[in-house]
């Protein structure tokens, strides 16, 4: 397959998507801690 | 629950109508028309594998937008409401602010270079930020949060280590969040990216540890917490149009409006957000979006703020987008809050913020372990602490327990 820079411009911005999916996490587990232990279903 | 819901809702709405009204073709300037369930994407070819990649990019950024409104609201309303209010963000309120900026609107066409906010300050952060401030208001304070004479008590957070772990983990992945945005992994500029990124956070910290030190004489966990949040949140916008050391004071002074911003939204407006999601998101990406146009440098990202000979004119392209943002935000989540508090009712009762919402809206513990140990029936031990009645802590500890989220 000849070489199309685009595929660098996929890979990249597909590798940038899963580490701002983990921030979906980030922000769940800094809300779960944030909040009291009786809203953990509630808030993670 | 909310959070895993808000992704999961958010990327089908956003896939159905969100990024087609955020980035599909634009003949007024404040609408995308075309495009939804990416029905005009090319399967067939490497371009269009490109925009399937952009569109999922763009549906992790619209939740994160959502999900910050999650933490404004948390513990207090009700699950169902919460549920309805992530369509209203995904679908409409966020892709049309966003088309804009991003979508070829009429933001991005202002003055010589346009509205700058590489990352998005304010397309993702302060959204998120001014609509969880209109959704705060509408289902008000937490049962306790506030004393008969309205001065803010502190409902402590269950877990520092917990919030700790999700600040580093939101560092990470801000790295992507910024560095991304180039959408091309041709572009260089994603160095220097990472750089400005990584003072932000780390100068935020300080600024936030140093401010908070200066007011109450300790090293406040929370609050410094909160400032990395506020760092990154600052630099969003700049990320790619400054130096490494006027990002560092961009994200130093990002993380003191954060410290300022929940002292103004506890003691002034007596707004209760129980993680700190308005201070960090919605004020700091204000502040970081002006910063552009203040310490914006042309060797970066070919644009001068005032401080390095631009003049004014940057600054007041990014005046009017942070305006836009809250003008335009504001009221309308402020409106979809109050119809649906007008419907089905946002805010938990009473007696369901007592026994928790993981027993009214989940009928189960989160942690079914670790329930307080009564004593036994006709033992002598009585409890030493009347449940339920609220503690008066010393101004400035008050605030100790909010986290940015």
């Amino acid at each position: 397959m000849e070489y199309n820079p685009i595929h660098l411009d996929i890979m990249w911005v597909l590798f940038a998507t899963a580490l701002v999916f983990l921030m979906q996490a980030g922000l769940a587990m800094l809300e779960a801690g944030a909040t009291m232990a009786k809203t953990q279903r509630s808030s993670s | 629950m909310k959070n895993v819901m808000d992704i999961s809702i958010g990327s089908l709405v956003f896939w159905m109508v969100g990024f087609g009204f955020m980035f599909g073709a634009d003949k007024s300037g404040w609408i995308g028309t075309n495009n939804f369930f990416l029905s005009e994407i090319d399967p067939s070819t490497d371009e269009g594998m490109f925009d399937f990649a952009f569109s999922i990019f763009q549906t992790v950024f619209a939740a994160t937008a959502v999900t910050i409104i999650s933490g404004a609201v948390a513990e207090k309303t009700k699950f169902i409401a919460y549920l309805m209010y992530t369509v209203a963000v995904t679908a409409f309120i966020y892709p049309v602010f966003g088309s804009w900026v991003w979508g070829g609107g009429w933001l991005s066409g202002l003055g010589e270079n346009g509205f700058i906010d590489f990352a998005g300050s304010t397309v993702v952060h302060s959204v998120g930020g001014w609509a969880a401030l209109a959704g705060a208001i509408v289902v008000g304070p937490r049962l306790g949060k506030f004393a008969a004479d309205k001065s803010p008590l502190a409902i402590p957070g269950h877990s520092i280590t917990l919030a700790a772990l999700g600040v580093f983990v939101l560092w990470f992945g801000w790295f992507g969040f910024n560095a991304g945005s180039t959408v091309s992994g041709n572009d260089a500029s994603i160095a220097i990216i990472m750089v400005t990124t990584n003072l932000a956070a780390a100068a935020g910290a300080l600024g936030a540890l140093s401010l908070s030190y200066l007011l109450w004489k300790r090293f406040d966990a929370s609050m410094t917490l909160n400032g990395v949040i506020g760092g990154l949140v600052a630099i969003t916008a700049g990320t790619a149009n400054m130096s490494p050391g006027m990002a560092a004071l961009t994200g130093l002074i990002g993380g003191m409006v954060v410290v300022g911003a929940v002292l103004l939204l506890e003691r002034v407006m007596k707004v209760d957000d129980p993680v700190g999601a308005i201070a960090a998101h919605g004020f700091a990406g204000a502040w970081g979006t002006v910063a552009v146009g203040l310490f914006a440098s042309s060797a970066y990202g070919g644009v001068d703020g005032l401080f390095f000979g631009g003049g004014l004119a940057q600054l007041g392209v990014q005046i009017t987008g942070v305006a836009a943002a809250f003008l335009f935000v504001f009221p309308t989540s402020f409106i979809v809050f109050k119809l649906i508090d007008m419907t089905i009712g946002m805010r938990a009762s009473d007696e369901d913020q007592i026994r928790g919402l993981d027993i009214s809206e989940h009928e189960a513990a989160g942690y079914p372990d670790f329930a307080p140990a009564l004593p036994a029936a006709g033992t002598s031990a009585t409890p030493t602490v009347a449940q339920g009645s609220p503690v008066v802590v010393p101004s400035g500890a008050a605030v100790d327990e909010n986290v940015g989220s």
